[in-house]
């Protein structure tokens, strides 16, 4: 585990692991067959504090299974996931998630959507109304508090998602492929507020990402998986000054040629 | 299409009109030409008579009472009870699982055929026509707030989860409003079967009620009675409509 050390202070060696997968292995029923397949198998991965984890693989090969471990909506069939040591479930209070499908009240205005989880841990009504006020501002949408999701841009909704996740202040934040519906400009720009949220909320974050652009932007670690049943397949470790420029671009080529053949496997076997 | 729009809807309302006209006039025509014996139908100029003659001496105000006190106790047994029922078919696979092929069943047949055994429990009177308003009424809410329940996003159910929502707050804050529109059709849908239960009940057993008046009228060979009091509920029916039509 020694390797997977973060670089964002590089001088604190006692860091602590936030988020552990160790042997895990997953499978889900197949409903037509009755036969079980394998989505993922002996994954072990460390994630310390303050990291920027970015699970990157083939479509369809498991790496929001991952994420749903974490969130503890999923049980691993082997192995065990844990947060700050102990079972998801019980650390659901410190997990802050962002989806990639629409997931604001579509009835609640901006204001009382980024309310909602103070609302839920009974936040008083000034004091959450206030905070929420705060967090929209910082993600640049002040002014937009009185609008519902469906008079705003499918860009502007999933910053409300972020706010809201950011809105209960935890310590883990995940990212389910957040913004997969959006457009690739669109993506860039809220991938550079997200990158500086992180610096200044400071949570443990893991992004299921398609795109290597955005784990090379985002990331402190990125995690290259394998086609189902998906392993890790290698660890890439990106430094603050490669995100731009020639250094990113020589990442960027590194992971796509681990992920290119795991790709193809990854389409070949869904054409089959 | 801004400028379609006002006139196709002027040629809705006028096609509309036509119909109206033309179904008031047919009866007159029919009987008046002899082509319809006037033991069987009335003209439309009786019709209007009877109805007229109904309302303003109040012979149609207790059975119209009748009527709607039973529509209104009926709903609101199948409107609380269709939602429970609805919440657990969704809530628990295996109860659905267990009881979709009966609820289908129920719900391809007549309940009217269930009546002898509804008269024969509860006996002659309201209850026995309550019991065959809810027996119309209740499947229809139980599928319907079932789907709607079915039709909202997992993703939804998880984010409140995430944020700490307790289960109370997850269904009433969350799971059941994103489920209202679907659940208000529902509820639409069990009232209209509502409606068609109390009166065609009414109807069977003659207790009371609009139903009984027409089967009462129509013991008595009085035929423009008959179309009268049965014109009166079509109407009351829309205006029934129009209002949930607001309420949605």
């Amino acid at each position: 585990m020694n390797a997977t050390g973060a670089v964002r202070v590089a001088d604190d060696a006692t860091r602590e692991t936030v988020i552990a997968f160790e042997n895990v292995s997953h499978a889900f029923g197949d409903p037509a067959s009755g036969n079980s397949v394998p989505v993922v198998r002996d994954v072990n991965l460390a994630i310390e504090e303050g990291e920027f984890v970015s699970l990157i693989g083939p479509s369809g090969c498991g790496k929001s299974t991952l994420l749903g471990m974490a969130s503890g909506f999923l049980q691993p069939a082997q192995g065990r996931v844990t947060l700050f040591g102990q079972d998801p479930k019980a650390m659901r209070k410190q997990i802050g998630m962002v989806f990639q499908s629409f997931s604001l009240l579509p009835w609640r205005t901006v204001l009382d959507n980024v309310a909602l989880g103070l609302e839920f841990r009974g936040v008083p009504h000034q004091q959450r109304l206030a905070q929420a006020r705060d967090l929209i501002a910082t993600v640049g949408l002040k002014g937009f508090e009185q609008r519902y999701p469906r008079e705003l841009s499918g860009g502007m909704n999933q910053r409300v998602t972020v706010a809201r996740a950011l809105a209960l202040n935890p310590k883990i934040l995940l990212l389910d492929e957040p913004f997969g519906a959006l457009d690739e400009q669109t993506r860039i720009l809220i991938g550079d507020e997200l990158y500086r949220l992180c610096r200044s909320f400071k949570p443990t974050s893991v992004l299921v990402t398609h795109s290597i652009a955005e784990a090379v932007r985002l990331s402190t670690r990125i995690v290259v998986m394998g086609a189902r049943p998906t392993t890790v397949k290698k660890i890439v470790k990106v430094d603050d000054n490669a995100r731009h420029g020639a250094a990113a671009a020589a990442i960027e080529e590194d992971v796509w040629s681990l992920l290119k053949d795991e790709a193809t496997r990854a389409m070949l076997g869904q054409a089959s | 299409m801004t400028a379609r729009a006002p006139r196709l809807k002027c040629q809705v309302r006028a096609i509309q009109l036509a119909i109206v006209v033309a179904l008031l006039a047919l009866p007159e025509i029919l009987v008046r030409t002899g082509l319809v014996s006037p033991f069987a139908l009335a003209t439309t100029s009786d019709i209007a008579a009877s109805l007229w003659q109904m309302v303003v001496s109040g012979t149609i105000v207790q059975p119209l009472i009748d009527t709607l006190l039973l529509v209104v106790i009926c709903f609101a047994i199948v409107a609380v009870s269709g939602v429970i029922l609805g919440f657990c078919f969704w809530r628990w696979s295996l109860s659905r699982r267990a009881f979709e092929p009966l609820l289908m069943a129920l719900y391809s047949i007549p309940g009217v055929v269930f009546y002898p055994v509804l008269l024969v429990t509860l006996g002659i009177g309201a209850p026995s026509i309550l019991g065959l308003g809810v027996l119309l009424g209740l499947v229809p809410v139980i599928l319907g707030v079932q789907n709607a329940l079915s039709g909202v996003d997992p993703v939804l159910a998880r984010t409140a989860i995430i944020l700490g929502a307790s289960s109370w707050a997850k269904y009433t804050k969350v799971i059941f409003p994103a489920a209202l529109p679907g659940i208000g059709s529902a509820l639409r849908l069990g009232f209209s079967y509502v409606v068609i239960g109390i009166i065609s009940g009414q109807f069977l057993v003659s207790t009371g009620g609009l139903g009984k008046l027409v089967a009462q009228y129509y013991d008595q060979f009085q035929v423009a009675d008959v179309y009268a009091a049965a014109f009166f509920i079509v109407v009351l029916a829309i205006v029934i409509n129009a209002v949930l039509e607001r309420v949605k």
